[in-house]
């Protein structure tokens, strides 16, 4: 539990520096590091708490950071791009691309391979949970009145 | 007269939106809606591509045109937020054509993002996504000084210019230098984890992201180009870690 508590907060900070360096407006920071935090808080949830795959994780974390970006874009009008950008940061499989790399390196075909398909699974794995969020009409987003 | 004015300023809001990192279908959407407040027969069309903006409409004395292609893309998510303020607020009727277009031109001369900003950004970047990786507070201090020069670097090499795949692999090959000498003198605990903390600020994501939505949304030709882009520079990142690891432990 409280590994999760600390992911989730070091994502926040990460993603808050991150959206410094895209120039972000300062009011609009916090926000940033929010959606960060809820899609990475997610994923452990799922990871670590109920030993799901990062795939599972991955899917259910952009889904619910999407989601979240929706409605920060609803109350505080602005592009639900600005939040999603930095927002999906953490979910990126950084980490898979690097492995693959490795084993290339490494001369282990076996594991590169497999961290490779699994670099492509968990990319177009956010892809889909984030598209399925924003094809969502407008009205399921607009039910807090500002 | 006032169509052209209106056409250009359609045009340039796209642009804006197109090169400071929005999708396809928001650069299409907001030209659309610009170009419609011109009344009913106006009959706005907009293809945009990532290297290049074609909009027309039907004015009084036939159809105009106008084409802009696009050489360079970065983020810059203020500009991204001020033009979408600026032109559901045109469409809204809150704004003159004239200043709208004066409001356009501030926006396009808005600094970029300052170098003590971005360093420090990059910085803590690294170290928080090395601790993330559960890297130790070790790793994450050393992933921070990594940090350091590769925002130093990444800053110098946009502003000079360097070819966008090249500067991925210097800023690759940069980071497992550093990395390497760190660990030698045994100031990191695991040198994978700096090593995947620092290439964080690097990988593609905004543009894998933006990419799938594209296919996603149908316009495919810019999304098969920009996952294109993404997996050059997803190479580009990784060949630039990888040669200095290979060379560092041959020696």
């Amino acid at each position: 539990m409280s590994k999760i508590i600390y992911q989730t907060f070091v994502a926040f900070m990460a993603c808050i520096f991150f959206s410094l360096t895209f120039n972000t407006p300062k009011k609009e920071l916090p926000f940033c590091g929010f959606t960060g935090a809820v899609g990475w808080c997610v994923y452990c949830i799922v990871v670590y708490g109920f030993k799901g795959d990062a795939i599972m994780g991955s899917f259910l974390g952009s889904a619910t950071l999407t989601a979240s970006c929706r409605f920060l874009s609803h109350i505080r009008q602005a592009p639900s791009t600005l939040y999603l950008i930095p927002g999906i940061l953490p979910l990126v499989p950084g980490s898979y691309i690097y492995n693959t790399m490795y084993g290339i390196l490494d001369g282990d075909m076996v594991y590169s391979y497999t961290q490779g398909v699994l670099t492509a699974k968990i990319a177009g794995v956010i892809a889909l949970g984030v598209m399925i969020i924003l094809s969502l009409p407008y009205s399921c987003f607009n039910f807090i009145k500002k | 007269m006032e169509e052209e004015k209106l056409l250009k300023l359609a045009v340039d809001a796209g642009e804006v939106v197109l090169t400071s990192g929005g999708e396809i279908h928001r650069v299409e959407d907001t030209i659309s809606r610009i170009i419609s407040t011109a009344g009913e027969n106006s009959n706005p069309e907009a293809i945009v591509f990532p290297t290049g903006i074609f909009a027309s409409m039907n004015g009084k004395n036939g159809h105009i045109t106008k084409v802009k292609r696009i050489t360079s893309r970065s983020t810059d998510l203020k500009r991204l937020h001020y033009v979408n303020t600026l032109s559901r607020r045109f469409v809204a009727g809150e704004f003159t054509l004239g200043e709208a277009i004066k409001d356009i031109e501030r926006i396009k001369k808005l600094p970029d993002v300052k170098q003590p900003i971005f360093v420090i950004g990059i910085t803590m970047t690294c170290l928080f996504f090395s601790l993330m990786f559960e890297g130790s507070l070790y790793d994450g201090i050393s992933a921070g000084i990594v940090g350091l020069f590769l925002g130093l670097f990444m800053f110098y090499l946009s502003s000079h210019n360097v070819a966008y795949f090249v500067s991925k692999f210097l800023s690759g090959a940069l980071i497992s230098i550093l990395t390497m000498i760190l660990y030698k003198y045994n100031i990191c605990d695991d040198y994978n984890k700096v090593i995947i903390g620092c290439l964080m600020p690097l990988v593609p994501g905004v543009t894998i992201t933006n990419a799938l939505r594209d296919v996603l949304n149908g316009d495919f030709v810019s999304g098969v180009s920009r996952i294109a882009e993404a997996c050059l520079v997803a190479v580009a990142i990784a060949g630039g870690v990888g040669i200095v690891l290979k060379i560092l432990s041959q020696i």
